[in-house]
């Protein structure tokens, strides 16, 4: 169990290149981050800093108190894991499990207990005398994880562990780390490029690109009040709508106007960050989920309907997606109620939006506007 | 001796007496009771000097294990009834069978990198390595990793372990900082090769990476003899040096994408600092900052591409305009054109390579 703190850390390679800037983080003991973002934004990156399998070029990292920079990853009490089970094949789960405990010459009473713990808390005691290639993916990377436990490390460190797993196991999977990071209240760091794991296990998010940090903040706050418009894209499948759209100002009523449509603003957005860019182009954002062809919600909410043309619709169960064209050149996502949709490929739909849950977003900069 | 110590240490789970092995002068290498290993037994003296396979004293019987006509160890066993006997034979026979065939893994072994090192004739090889049951006519991949002196023990442990059950796969220590990993690759001649190389160096950096270790992996090129094994090495140690100049970043550097690197690697230096005085006359390369460098390299990797360089840097389009017109007043080179683009890019890793030439201290492990 212990905190960590990133103070100013940099990943500089020469040539200057950057993979990592001005990194800054305080996580709490027992807290499970995940490090979320696109291929190259630099989350691995940090990972192996905090892991000691990278050089740290400036700043500081400390697990609880202790500056960790010179310290050797085998003396920094972490224990990782990889996509790649990294599972050695003609030794037993028992034997894969106890191979780090052996190279660091550990009694054999001592690693024999430590194995049955993580087993039984892994409940794989019944695979132990297995080899590897008669377990499933699920199993070996329960085996993966115990080789992690039996350490008792301060921090798990985690990159990528479910990317060879299938979508299905992959869920399941979610769901034992979580699990397992409540058994164990231990900190937990996890790096994936899979939105939908950071939204689900983590307790904070780190959003990363191109070596910085974007914005941090637990899951529902990220959805709900993304900083920029890569965080609100980021997050959220299908994605956040961006529509360039204009501000109009009208006594103390704000519209944003698109592809002729008016929509007009809630009373929160009559602020002086709003007013100011009257006549101004913003980014409007509107999650796939705040646009509804309910025919009671349209008909009370005429001030935010609009038409569109319905290109395809999906049917997925719980859920259907409508994608719609306004004016013809407009494509926007919707996620509608199937119990009450009536939309079909090639109607014209009346839609509203829910401009409760709507976000604008400064056109150059693509910082939301009203924090 | 370790294998010695293998076969004591699971005859123990079979036996229910002590039992070991001690070499010619009676020191004790290896029992059933580890806390007896290291004394000497003075009886040694006597079976030596016996003429029979068994002696026998009050409580012990003693065999000679003898290979190629010379006792070379004992083997006791801590009774004397009937069955011990029996027992001890079935040892001894155990213990000689092994250290024959751990004796033939060194000599493989020993052969496999008088092969990488060019030390074998390349007429000779296939005769010798018929004699080791290596067929030579299998395609083969060399790669090798490198991490820090010491690591090396581990290291080996862990590339063994993870080859472990894979046949015709040799895993072996060239020195203290270097395994080098030679795999049969014949099952995988028809896949992508380059896949296969993605994910086995990857396996291997996780597999050593999980135990604390940091490791450079050099990967060579598939070859389809056995008897070209050391151009794949040579390969692999060249990904490993031109990875190291031109890579930095990268902990797993593959002989076939390492592109211009290698061919600026085989130029001569005086040839690489008239070129670099050629394009960056005065110096005018040190004249750039961090922040310019960082701008170069960001609208290199969008293939000179300004909207998404600036996007991506988060500076507006006219402060990457800004910045590349300076550096063009500083270099003479306007890397909006594709000719002045290929020249930098080229004059900047000549100057890479130069840097690390002239650099004196050089302790990185790979």
């Amino acid at each position: 169990m212990a905190s960590l703190s990133f103070q100013h850390v940099y990943k500089k390679y020469d040539g200057g290149v950057v993979a990592v800037s001005d990194f800054n983080l305080e996580v709490a003991d027992k807290e499970f981050v995940i490090l979320v973002g696109p291929s190259g934004c630099g989350k691995s990156t940090t990972l192996r800093m905090l892991a000691g399998l990278e050089d740290i070029s400036e700043g500081e990292i400390y697990i609880e108190d202790r500056l960790i920079n010179d310290v050797l990853p085998k003396d920094r009490d972490i224990a990782m894991v990889f996509q790649n089970y990294a599972l050695y094949p003609h030794l037993t789960v028992r034997e894969n499990m106890a191979f780090s405990l052996k190279l660091k010459k550990m009694p054999k009473a001592e690693i024999d207990k430590r194995v049955a713990e993580a087993a039984k808390i892994l409940e794989i005691e019944h695979l132990l005398e297995r080899k590897p290639k008669a377990l499933s993916g699920g199993q070996r990377q329960r085996v993966a994880l115990g080789r992690a436990i039996v350490r008792d490390p301060k921090v798990f460190l985690m990159d990528e562990p479910l990317s060879n797993l299938d979508a299905k196991l992959r869920v399941q999977m979610r769901v034992e780390i979580t699990k397992l990071h409540h058994r164990l209240k231990t900190t937990f760091v996890y790096v994936t490029h899979d939105q939908t794991e950071a939204m689900t296990m983590g307790t904070r998010i780190v959003v990363m690109k191109d070596g910085f940090i974007q914005q941090v903040d637990s899951p529902t706050e990220l959805y709900d009040n993304p900083i920029n418009t890569f965080v609100a894209g980021f997050i959220g499948m299908p994605p956040m709508n961006f529509i360039n759209a204009t501000i109009n100002v009208d006594g103390s009523d704000v519209y944003v106007t698109f592809e002729n449509v008016t929509v007009k603003l809630p009373d929160r957005y009559a602020v002086e960050e709003v007013m100011e860019r009257d006549g101004q182009e913003v980014i409007f954002g509107v999650r796939p989920e705040a646009i509804t062809d309910e025919a009671t919600y349209v008909t009370d909410h005429p001030e935010t309907a609009f038409n569109a043309d319905v290109d395809v619709v999906e049917m997925l169960g719980a859920e259907t997606y409508l994608y719609v064209t306004v004016n013809g050149s407009l494509p926007l996502t919707c996620r509608v109620d199937p119990t009450t949709s009536q939309s079909t490929v090639g109607q014209v739909v009346d839609l509203a939006i829910d401009t409760n849950r709507i976000h604008l977003f400064d056109k150059d900069t693509e910082q939301s506007i009203i924090s | 001796m370790e294998e010695i110590k293998k076969c004591i240490h699971q005859a123990s789970a079979i036996l229910n007496v002590e039992a070991g092995v001690m070499d010619t002068n009676g020191l004790i290498i290896a029992s059933t009771d580890a806390k007896k290993e290291g004394d000497t037994d003075s009886a040694s003296r006597a079976v030596m000097l016996s003429e029979d396979t068994f002696s026998l004293t009050s409580d012990k019987i003693y065999m000679k294990i003898v290979m190629l006509d010379q006792v070379r160890y004992i083997a006791y066993i801590n009774s004397t009834d009937a069955g011990s006997r029996t027992n001890l034979s079935l040892l001894g026979e155990w213990i000689k069978a092994t250290v024959k065939e751990h004796g033939s893994d060194a000599e493989k072994e020993l052969f496999t990198k008088s092969v990488l090192l060019e030390n074998e004739l390349p007429g000779e090889i296939p005769i010798k390595a018929r004699e080791f049951k290596i067929n030579c006519n299998e395609p083969r991949l060399v790669i090798v990793v490198r991490t820090d002196a010491d690591d090396g023990v581990h290291t080996l442990d862990i590339l063994q372990n993870v080859y472990g059950d894979v046949q015709n796969a040799s895993v072996m220590a060239m020195d203290e900082t270097t395994s080098i990993i030679v795999l049969d690759v014949a099952d995988e001649i028809s896949s992508d090769h380059d896949a296969f190389m993605d994910s086995t160096s990857q396996a291997i950096l996780d597999s050593l990476n999980n135990e604390g270790i940091t490791a450079y992996i050099g990967v060579g090129s598939f070859v389809s003899t056995f008897q070209q094994i050391a151009k794949s090495y040579r390969d692999a140690m060249l990904a490993l040096r031109v990875g190291k100049i031109f890579d930095k970043g990268n902990y797993i550097s593959k002989y076939y994408q390492l592109g211009l690197g290698r061919l600026i690697y085989q130029l001569p230096y005086n040839l690489c600092q008239m070129f670099i005085e050629e394009v960056f006359p005065n110096e005018a390369y040190r004249s750039l900052d961090e922040d310019t460098l960082a701008t170069i390299e960001c609208f290199f990797a969008n293939n000179l591409n300004g909207s998404e360089t600036s996007r991506e840097l988060y500076v507006h389009r006219n402060t990457l305009v800004y910045r590349l017109d300076k550096v063009k007043k500083n270099t003479g080179l306007d890397l909006r054109s594709f000719d002045d683009a290929v020249q930098f890019k080229m004059a900047s890793m000549v100057r890479t390579y130069v840097e690390y030439l002239e650099s004196s201290r050089d302790n990185k492990i790979r």
